[in-house]
């Protein structure tokens, strides 16, 4: 990917884009439901993710592709990450890989 | 409480949302717990169910939208004009017109507005007629005819319940502008008006999303909408420049306490257009500013919709 292009999918996500790389990094590790997603998503650090946006987050992430439904477990429905969806999420890691360290770079450059 | 409440809140997602996603919602309530602040995230989750996809899905959907958006707040504005021809037409109001060049500006520029509106409303009929005509010849039935049949008959139980109405309000012929026959005749016009065009827009917006409109189609009668915002914003000046300039030179005429419809007072009457021309402008530039490129679905539906359709569920049966 060229160093500005810009992070695949999640743009077209407005305001659900922070919440859904989240859901996607948490997914990273293996299937998981939805109370399970948002405990690993405060675990990792995140932001406390609600019903209604996680499954807001959840929809648009299966309507394209990006996550899939697994075999419900007692009304508690497992998702996980699909070979697109690691693809766009490894790409906006390194996205936000590169303008982290460009960012601590410049900080570290700077006249203090 | 806050559980039952939950529940309620549930309802507010569309039906196909909760059939797909209703159960593990639930249990997922039921793990996570419900205070305020998750009912007021369910509420905006229900609304984005119900609108969002519609407003954030390819630039093709968004355009249908905000077409049948600009539908609605073109009707709002004939309703705001509506109110504002009946006040304008009594002696105070054309005198007033006649003497002050600002008065008779202001009264111009919303009868320029609504000509404009009504112009780019014919030009996009044109636009898209030839879709209109493809979708009415398929062979096996199209999807466009119930709702394209729901919109003509609204319009025509519009015409013949005015009549109706009119027909009512001759026969009871009410001298006293504030007497229950004359409230009943406005009323249920103002209702019947009200529930025909809803009916109608709602079934415009379905032939709309499901219309095959192709893109060059598509991007003038986005165009033709710009149009017709742009007479919404001269129409809206329009009736400021009115009201401000009947205030400052015709104040007795602005203060009148029966000049309004049914006798109300002026101001409020004005006020009210206003804030029926100012939301319909709103409406229609919050739709068609999201027509602009950007932000475009990376898998376009071909004959999208506005509804909120559900992806399959449980393609893997592998556990979790």
């Amino acid at each position: 990917m060229a160093p500005n292009a810009p992070a695949p999918d999640l743009a077209a996500f407005g305001r659900y884009a922070d919440p859904a790389l989240v859901v996607m990094t948490s997914l990273s590790a293996g299937p998981m439901h939805g109370y399970a997603i948002i405990q690993d998503v405060e675990a990792m650090g995140g932001p406390r993710l609600r019903p209604g946006t996680l499954y807001a987050v959840l929809a648009r992430l299966e309507e394209r592709g990006l996550i899939e439904a697994l075999a419900p477990h007692d009304r508690r429905r497992p998702y996980r990450l699909t070979a697109a969806g690691a693809v766009a999420l490894r790409a906006q890691l390194e996205h936000l890989r590169r303008v982290a360290e460009s960012g601590l770079a410049r900080l570290e450059a700077a006249p203090a | 409480m806050t559980a039952r409440l939950a529940r309620l809140v549930l309802r507010l997602y569309p039906q196909r949302w909760r059939e797909r996603y209703g159960p593990e919602y639930e249990a997922l309530l039921d793990d996570h717990g419900v205070d305020a602040r998750t009912l007021a995230d369910m509420i905006h989750g229900a609304l984005d169910a119900r609108f969002g996809a519609a407003l954030a899905g390819s630039q093709e959907r968004r355009s249908r939208v905000a077409l049948a958006a600009s539908l609605w707040a073109f009707v709002a504005f004939a309703a705001a004009c509506a109110g504002f021809q009946k006040m304008g037409e009594y002696d105070d109001f054309t005198a007033a017109a006649s003497h002050h060049a600002a008065i008779a500006a202001g009264r111009d520029l919303v009868y320029a507005g609504a000509g404009v509106i009504a112009c780019a409303c014919c030009a996009g009929a044109l636009v898209l007629a030839p879709a209109l005509w493809r979708g009415l010849r398929r062979p096996r039935g199209s999807a466009i005819v119930a709702p394209l049949a729901v919109a003509a008959g609204a319009t025509i139980a519009f015409a013949v319940g005015i009549a109706a109405i009119a027909v009512f309000a001759h026969l009871a012929a009410p001298h006293t502008v504030r007497g229950p026959a004359n409230v009943a005749v406005v009323g249920a016009w103002a209702a019947w008006s009200a529930l025909c065009a809803a009916v109608a827009l709602a079934a415009a917006g379905r032939v709309l999303a499901r219309l095959e409109i192709g893109a060059a189609g598509l991007h003038r009668a986005v165009a033709l909408a710009w149009l017709g915002a742009v007479g919404l914003a001269v129409g809206l000046a329009g009736l400021v420049l009115w009201g401000v300039a009947l205030r400052m030179q015709a104040p007795a005429v602005f203060d009148l306490s029966d000049g309004g419809v049914l006798s109300t007072p002026t101001a409020p009457t004005w006020a009210a257009q206003l804030v029926a021309g100012g939301a319909a402008l709103g409406l229609a530039l919050a739709a068609l500013s999201r027509t602009r490129a950007g932000g475009a679905s990376p898998r376009p539906r071909t004959g999208a919709s506005s509804r909120w359709s559900p992806p399959p569920a449980g393609r893997s049966s592998s556990s979790g």
